[in-house]
């Protein structure tokens, strides 16, 4: 289990992530959303011991990620936004290093190797040079090494930045398998649609605050002031309009067709299914009366664009 | 499994030797088989300065052979921040630090293993130096040459400029390591670490050594170079030719101290890079 308990890192007088709390159970994978600069790399450094934080804890299974605690590196799997590969050095090499060091016995290594170039499709590979790879290849050849000693939590700084589409196919279906089998992942990235497939929970940062943790729904509605109802009835389309616009929580019609409308609506759901019941109590002929999905792409700019003002 | 894949398995895992592996695998293969690899030039160069100084070293009479060692550190001077000087720093301009401080490795670990996979290969080269040396040496005391009176005995001094040679590499390789962890460009990083030896080599003594003389006289001359591995050059020919020579008590306490001096500053410049690595974790790597 990794809990985070107010995270916080200063650059001199610059603060770039401010008092994070959050705690993730083994299996769960964390979408970490946030613009540019909004504090991302900085904290996902801080978990993986790369920088010391100014105030604050982070805990993995009740050890402490101290940069002074070799042996706890030894269960995380940290791959950077940014990395450059040896001139010299071939694929298999590239990772049998790393297995070494990570303190994968010999006899292992070459299994474990073969293992994770077979989980990230880079098994043809395997005698090239990791200098020659394409941009997508070598971001999954990192993956790879970040697996090689099968560590307990994954951190990955955008690891989708410059992959094709089936490789970010492959990549998300990568990280799900991961999280059934236990690991605890975070996935950086500035595209929350991106994340929402595949994450369990999501963590919205910006400018240094965590403005939302939880699970995808919890945190689109948590963060959605309004959400849109969709309305449909077979007839007395204006009139149910009228109904409604009587009644508390409700605001803004938009009619679609005379018969089909949406409105936005701040109640709970209590209050949504009482105000359902007096509709079909009052015998209009709905046949549709839905929550309308959150565009998350939406929700992503009216956030930020909040932290901004 | 191949031959070398075997030697690499049998190497010891220690955190240090991380780098060590790759180095034997690449040296080993592609610069036996002409592959591009900087090695091969140097051999090349090495070859060249053995057979340029083949007539000295044929002239070379049984009890010079000590002297001859000191050719090592001076081509250890060149040779050795060629190769250091871009350890760290590349790992700077390649990004691809961060995975290494995100091992299980100590910034000590890290230092240490980059130099060590740079040092291998020059100690590997002037291996081959010192066997000829050697050999030369040996066929000297067949073709029936006696030591001279009044002259270090090849006994003491093969040994003595043997340990010397290794702790003046120490001592370049840990300051060369240093240079390449502040500088952050491989360019910067060999430039400042062959000035700073060949002014400590060549420019240093060239002043030193002059004004003492005036200062103190001959004698004190000796000691002052004695410090200094080029400088063991001098102190050896001036015990031979000064009128009083210095006594062999005096030789070895001058040895051991400056050895000493080596060492300490080796280590302390080991311990500063490592120490310049860890202050990443506070400020960060943009800056
Ligand atoms: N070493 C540093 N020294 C000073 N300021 C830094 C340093 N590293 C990052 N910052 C600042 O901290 C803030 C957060 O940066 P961070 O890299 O964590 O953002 P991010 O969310 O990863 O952004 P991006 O999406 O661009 O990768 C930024 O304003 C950045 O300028
Ligand atoms: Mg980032």
């Amino acid at each position: 289990m990794l809990e985070v308990k107010s995270l916080t890192k200063r650059y001199g007088q610059f603060e770039a992530v401010t008092s994070v709390d959050f705690a993730l159970e083994p299996g769960e994978i964390m979408g970490f959303i946030g613009s540019n600069g909004a504090g991302k790399t900085t904290t996902i450094k801080m978990l993986a011991t790369l920088l010391e934080p100014t105030h604050g804890t982070a805990l993995l299974n009740g050890r402490p990620l101290d940069g002074n605690d070799l042996e706890i590196r030894k269960q995380i799997g940290y791959m950077p936004d940014f990395f450059g590969l040896y001139e010299d050095i071939k694929v298999w090499e590239y990772l049998d290093m790393f297995a070494t060091l990570y303190g994968v016995e010999v006899n292992d290594r070459p299994r474990v190797i073969d293992e994770v170039l077979e989980l990230t499709d880079l098994g043809f590979k395997k005698q090239a040079f990791a200098r020659s790879l394409s941009r997508g290849m070598q971001q999954r050849l990192c993956l790879a090494r970040c697996l090689v000693h099968n560590p307990t939590m994954l951190l990955l700084d955008e690891p989708a930045s410059g992959l094709d589409p089936r490789a970010r196919a492959e990549l998300k279906e990568l990280i799900g398998e991961l999280g059934r089998m236990g690991k605890i992942v975070i996935v950086s990235s500035h595209i929350l649609p991106e994340l929402a497939d595949f994450s369990t929970v999501v963590g919205i940062i910006e400018r240094g605050q965590m403005l939302a943790f939880g699970k995808v729904n919890d945190v689109v509605r948590s963060l959605t002031p309004a959400k849109k109802i969709q309305v449909k009835l077979l007839d007395r389309g204006a009139e149910a309009s009228m109904f409604l616009h009587s009644k508390e929580h409700v605001s803004g019609t938009q009619f679609l067709n005379p018969n089909e409308f949406r409105f936005d609506f701040t109640g709970t759901l209590e209050d949504q299914h009482a105000l359902l019941k007096a509709m079909i109590d009052a015998g209009f002929p709905i046949i549709e009366f839905m929550d309308e999905e959150a565009d998350l792409e939406d929700l992503f700019m009216q956030v930020t664009k909040g932290a901004l003002n | 499994m191949s031959f070398i894949e075997n030697i690499v398995n049998r190497i010891p895992n220690k955190p240090m030797f991380f780098e060590v592996r790759q180095q034997l695998r690449r040296s080993s293969l592609e610069s036996a088989t002409g592959g591009s690899n900087k090695l091969g030039s140097i051999i090349g160069v090495i070859i060249l300065l053995l057979i340029v100084g083949s007539n000295l070293i044929m002239s070379a009479r049984y009890i010079q052979v000590g002297y001859l060692m000191f050719i090592l550190p001076v081509l250890a001077t060149f040779l050795l921040p060629a190769m250091v000087s871009p350890v760290i720093a590349g790992e700077f301009q390649r990004r691809s630090l961060e995975q290494l401080l995100a091992a299980p490795l100590s910034s000590l670990d890290i230092v240490k293993g980059k130099a060590l996979r740079a040092v291998v290969p020059v100690l590997m080269m002037l291996a081959v130096v010192f066997l000829m040396i050697l050999l030369i040496g040996v066929g000297k005391i067949f073709q029936g040459h006696e030591p001279e009176n009044g002259v270090v005995s090849p006994f003491i001094s093969l040994p003595v400029s043997t340990i010397l040679f290794f702790v003046w590499s120490y001592f370049v390789t840990g300051l060369t390591v240093f240079i390449s962890s502040v500088t952050k460009s491989t360019s910067a990083a060999l430039l400042a670490s062959v000035g700073i030896l060949v002014g400590l080599v060549f420019v240093v003594p060239a002043i030193i050594i002059p004004l003492s003389t005036v200062v103190f006289g001959p004698t004190v001359i000796g000691y002052l170079a004695a410090m200094h591995p080029a400088g063991m050059v001098a102190f050896a020919v001036l015990r031979d030719n000064s009128p009083e020579p210095i006594s062999l008590p005096a030789v070895i306490a001058i040895l051991v101290v400056s050895n000493c001096i080596y060492l300490a500053f080796g280590t302390l410049f080991l311990n500063l890079s490592a120490k310049k690595l860890g202050t990443y974790r506070k400020t960060g790597f943009e800056n």
